[in-house]
């Protein structure tokens, strides 16, 4: 049993830092193909994209533990009998490695997960009491020209006195638009997600990723706000909503961090090119799907073969019989 | 040195619900003692005496509330305004949203960063004035 478990969680994290090592030397050659769809399929397929060395590692290491698919899609051969099989440590010490690895992975994870619930939370009980309901929206009664949508699976919008006071009926409308889309898309678990997906890359490199789909996760909410007051209104109301901000130098941090400069440049500018940018059709998507899910299968038996491998190479170093 | 800020104290003006309960009671009518400010806290979640009196104990330690004593009891009345509790917190947010450690929990309008100077915001407004006068509008 302990055999079986730590093989697993090895198999599991040695193919999730594989995937992830390899998604990062690729996504430089696919970034600016992915920045230039459409934000809402470059969003979803910049999620998907660093989502999948954390689902495709899980599901095709769980699929190789699974008896009738193994029989299935792993070419028939032999060790010392020629039954079903799933790949197996002989060493306990390894497999206790393997457990040991995975657990503080997964503990990590929880943490990550549990400590953004709690802060969730209490922003969310705190800003509930101190903001006034309008509709679909909270009004904070505050100078500070802020507006925000806080929460993961039922979103709300946070909007201060201040910043509606300096806003025309318009710049309100595409500002509330933006926040809608954002609560629509449940944009902030998707962050979330993605997030935790990446816990294993280096944080600067995480961070870089994080930032990307950041911008293009507010892309996309630009554009549906755009859908309904236009490209250049959606790039007015941004200038404009920056330069209210920027005229409060109390406010502001000073010490600007990279992952967050200039993104109201990057996104006016993709307001005013919005019609250079690929619109991908269903069947693209569709193919796309079915590619990756071909992929997955196709990955089973090289990973069996190739862990059996690496697992006799490892009982070889280590003076194990196998 | 500076000590770095856990998570858990990362926002320096959270209050819990229970206090803002007690602020919220004290907003709407000031000068209470703790057993009129625990029959105002509503029912769904009504705290005991103790616990809204070390409650009030609390924020009067992070000077959100002043009291004075009459008779046997303390009477207490808030020493910030809902208005000076928010921008308190909007400040935490905005620092907050500024070094990425909300980027999963909210998404902001517009980034809070000092990143543009007035040239670059003078280069996107000619920007946005030429792409308008392509599309024939007026400016």
């Amino acid at each position: 049993m302990i055999n079986s478990v730590g093989t697993f969680a090895s198999i599991w994290l040695a193919l999730w830092l594989a995937l992830s090592a390899l998604f990062v030397l690729v996504y430089p050659l696919l970034r600016p193909t992915l920045l230039n769809l459409h934000p809402r399929h470059g969003s979803t397929l910049l999620l998907a994209y660093w989502v999948l060395p954390f689902a495709a590692s899980l599901l095709s290491t769980l699929i190789l533990f699974m008896p009738p698919a193994e029989t299935l899609l792993v070419e028939a051969h032999c060790h010392v009998d020629c039954a079903s099989h799933a790949p197996l440590i002989d060493s306990p010490a390894l497999a206790w490695v393997g457990i040991v690895l995975a657990t503080l992975v997964v503990i990590m994870l929880f943490w990550r997960f549990v400590t953004t619930l709690r802060r969730s939370r209490q922003l969310h009980a705190q800003f509930d009491l101190l903001g006034r309901r309008r509709g679909p929206w909270y009004e904070m009664e505050s100078d500070c020209p802020l507006v925000f949508t806080l929460g993961w699976w039922l979103p709300r919008i946070y909007l201060s006195s201040g910043l509606r006071e300096a806003c025309t009926a318009q710049d309100l409308d595409i500002i509330l638009h933006h926040e809608r889309a954002h609560q629509e898309r449940r944009d902030n678990l998707r962050l979330l997600v993605a997030r935790l997906c990446c816990a294993i890359l280096p944080a600067p490199l995480s961070r870089h990723v994080l930032a990307d789909l950041q911008v293009v996760t507010e892309q996309a909410c630009d554009f549906r706000a755009a859908e309904r007051c236009g490209e250049l209104a959606v790039a007015e109301t941004l200038l404009k909503i920056k330069r209210l901000l920027l005229s409060r130098p109390a406010l502001l941090p000073q010490d600007a961090m990279a992952f967050a400069e200039r993104d109201v440049e990057t996104r006016i500018k993709a307001l005013l090119l919005a019609s250079s940018r690929v619109t991908l059709q269903r069947w693209q998507l569709m193919w796309l799907l079915a590619l990756g899910s071909a992929l997955l299968v196709a990955m089973i038996g090289p990973l069996h073969h190739g862990s059996e491998w690496v697992i006799a190479a490892l009982g070889d170093h280590a003076g194990m019989p196998h | 040195m500076i000590k770095k800020r856990s998570s858990s104290n990362m926002l320096p003006n959270t209050l819990g619900e229970l206090e803002l309960g007690v602020l919220e009671a004290l907003w709407q009518e000031p000068d209470l003692d703790a057993k009129a400010i625990c029959q105002r806290i509503p029912a769904i979640r009504q705290p005991s005496l103790s616990t809204v009196q070390s409650t009030l104990e609390r924020l009067h330690r992070k000077e959100l509330v002043t009291r004075s004593k009459t008779g046997h009891a303390y009477s207490y009345a808030p020493k910030v305004s809902r208005s000076h509790l928010l921008g308190r917190l909007m400040g935490d947010i905005i620092h907050l949203l500024h070094d990425g450690r909300l980027e999963t929990i909210l998404s902001s309008f517009v980034n809070v960063a000092a990143d543009l100077d007035d040239k670059s915001l003078a280069d996107l407004e000619a920007l946005i004035a030429r792409k308008k006068q392509e599309k024939g509008r007026p400016q």
